[in-house]
């Protein structure tokens, strides 16, 4: 377990670097400011009776922000980490180390997957923050309950964790993993995650909705009916099930890194 | 002993298109060429015996263990790429620091090592630079560097010359030469009879996928030798060279034909391309044939190779 752990410790150093300065981080960033320009706007311009409606509230920061922005910028910075090695070639030296092969997996994952957090994290605060002072004047953040404003950052935070494992492990498994990447973001994610039926439960975002909501569920108000089709999961089920995700994601993308063959043209 | 290398009935198929055929030898150390044409397998072969890639069939032993995946193996072999692939936003010394810490060594000593490679191969002052600023040569060095850095027992090297400048050829041709006397297995691919010829009598033969020949280079170059060689001469008065030329024991035959120019063309079978040459400046000083160009229209090694199927 050492060398693995020092293997993947010494590429996480030498890759949390590269990725702060790629380009693909600054698309990272873009996207990760998308929802604050939103907040933004609906709290400089948008004029409320009281605070901003619930609606509002969660079309930026639930459907908006959560089901679409974090698993984008999971996506565009850990959906290449392997990829990126193979399509560079660069992959030959390091399957030539004395290193666990799964080893390049983690390390490389750990150094897109915490500015990914972090981003996504300061991201979704600053949105959560805008939009609780958005409405009249004599409304303040306090409508929203104790707590709740923490937990979105955390469920953001571990929604991003988590689909960048799940990115991370498909670009050792797959061919073309930001496209099967969009693909599971909109079409699995965005639609079975949506349809009523126990099918939710098959995604990474009905737990990430479980862990948010469990506690206040009253807080989607008139969107109850249309948001908690299934029964939520209690927070402490939500939180293990998204580490089961995101362990046996790196894991079996770590499996399949250790045994494929990557033929590089020369 | 423990052969450095030893393969029985190798194959590597991609799809329908057979990379690597049959191939069976064994290396028993030293420095030794791996020669062939273009496409000739010897970069799927090496990725074979680095174990990058796993054979299709029969098997490769690399100093007696199987080579993919073989992480203790992988400390005692470096291997020197054909791709020109490297971290472009890092410089050579991260580089080399990155790959030494991954090879087990401290972090003191995976800095001195990463200098001494790179002071070896004479990339001292630019080591500091990130990669995406290197020419060509530069960055084949840096390749070259890496797998030296941990100084392996067994050196794997795929065209290890590209994009090297003459002088920057010769100093690696010597790095290697004392690499190989001090002990290390030097096993080098090369298209380039000439370059091999510099560092070693020792050579494995491949041509499509197949081992046609292995052993020493004087050998193999006493066959080709041998080999009827075609020369194309373009000249006005083509047919009185023609009959100047048949005469002389080194040639066998001559054909008088015109080119896709509508030139006059000799076309002169040879058995001793030198004495040939030499003959033909004697002949051209001596009388105005109006002798336009001359190439060895079968010099390449593509026709080499052909000749050593047959």
């Amino acid at each position: 377990m050492k060398p693995f752990l020092h293997a993947a410790g010494l590429l996480f150093r030498a890759h949390l670097w590269r990725t702060l300065r790629a380009r693909r981080s600054l698309v990272a960033a873009a996207l990760a400011l998308l929802p604050v320009i939103l907040a933004t706007i609906v709290s400089q311009v948008a004029r409320f009776e009281g605070p901003a409606p619930i609606e509002v509230v969660f079309s930026i920061a639930w459907y908006f922000h959560v089901q679409t922005i974090v698993p984008l910028v999971a996506l565009v910075l850990a959906g290449g980490v392997v990829a990126e090695e193979i399509e560079d070639r660069t992959i030959t030296y390091l399957f030539t180390r004395p290193i666990p092969r799964a080893s390049i997996l983690l390390g490389r994952w750990l150094a897109a997957a915490i500015p990914v957090v972090v981003l996504l994290g300061l991201s979704s605060a600053a949105v959560i923050a805008l939009l609780g002072r958005a409405g009249s004047a004599e409304h303040t953040a306090e409508w929203l309950p104790d707590g709740f404003r923490t937990r979105l950052v955390v469920t953001v935070m571990m929604g991003a964790a988590v689909y960048s494992a799940i990115f991370a492990a498909a670009g050792a498994l797959l061919k073309h993993p930001i496209l099967v990447g969009l693909a599971y973001t909109f079409v699995f994610e965005g639609f079975l995650g949506n349809l009523p039926g126990s099918n939710q439960k098959a995604t990474v975002i009905y737990y990430l909705k479980s862990f948010l909501f469990a506690k206040n569920p009253e807080l989607t108000g008139d969107l109850r009916e249309a948001f908690f089709t299934v029964s939520l999961a209690s927070a402490g089920s939500a939180v293990r099930a998204l580490l089961l995700i995101l362990v046996i994601g790196l894991a079996l993308g770590a499996w399949r890194f250790s045994r494929r063959e990557y033929v590089l043209a020369a | 002993m423990t052969s450095v290398l030893a393969c029985h009935e190798l194959g590597r198929y991609y799809g329908q298109v057979v990379g690597l055929n049959e191939v069976t030898t064994e290396v028993q150390g030293g420095v030794v060429g791996l020669v062939g044409p273009n496409g000739a397998g010897k970069s799927t072969f090496l990725r074979l015996i680095v174990g990058e890639i796993r054979p299709s069939r029969g098997t490769v032993r690399v100093l007696g263990e199987d080579p993919f995946a073989n992480r203790e193996l992988y400390r005692r072999i470096g291997f020197c790429p054909q791709q020109d692939a490297l971290y472009e936003d890092m410089s050579a010394f991260e580089i080399l620091r990155l790959y030494l810490r991954l090879g087990g060594f401290s972090p003191k000593d995976a800095r001195a090592r990463a200098e001494h490679a790179l002071a070896r191969l004479n990339m001292t002052e630019r080591m500091h630079r990130r990669v995406s600023t290197y020419s060509k040569g530069m960055r084949q060095r840096v390749r070259i560097a890496q797998a030296i850095a941990h100084e392996p027992e067994f050196l794997v090297l795929d065209e290890p010359m590209t994009g090297l400048d003459p002088l920057g050829r010769r100093e690696v041709l010597e790095l290697f030469r004392i690499l190989g006397a001090n002990g290390t297995h030097v096993l080098f691919s090369s298209h380039i009879l000439y370059e091999v010829e510099h560092l070693t009598a020792e050579i494995v033969l491949l041509h499509r996928g197949r081992l046609l020949a292995k052993g020493a280079l004087p050998d193999v170059r006493a066959l080709l030798s041998r080999h009827p060689r075609r020369v194309e001469i373009i000249a006005r008065r083509a047919r009185d060279l023609a009959r100047v030329l048949i005469s002389h024991e080194e040639v066998l035959s001559v054909r008088v034909g015109t080119n896709q120019e509508r030139e006059e063309q000799l076309s002169v079978e040879t058995r001793a391309v030198g004495p040939f040459f030499r003959r033909l400046n004697a002949v051209a000083a001596g009388e105005r044939f109006g002798i336009g160009a001359v190439r060895s229209a079968d010099a390449n090694l593509e026709a080499v190779f052909d000749y050593l199927v047959q």
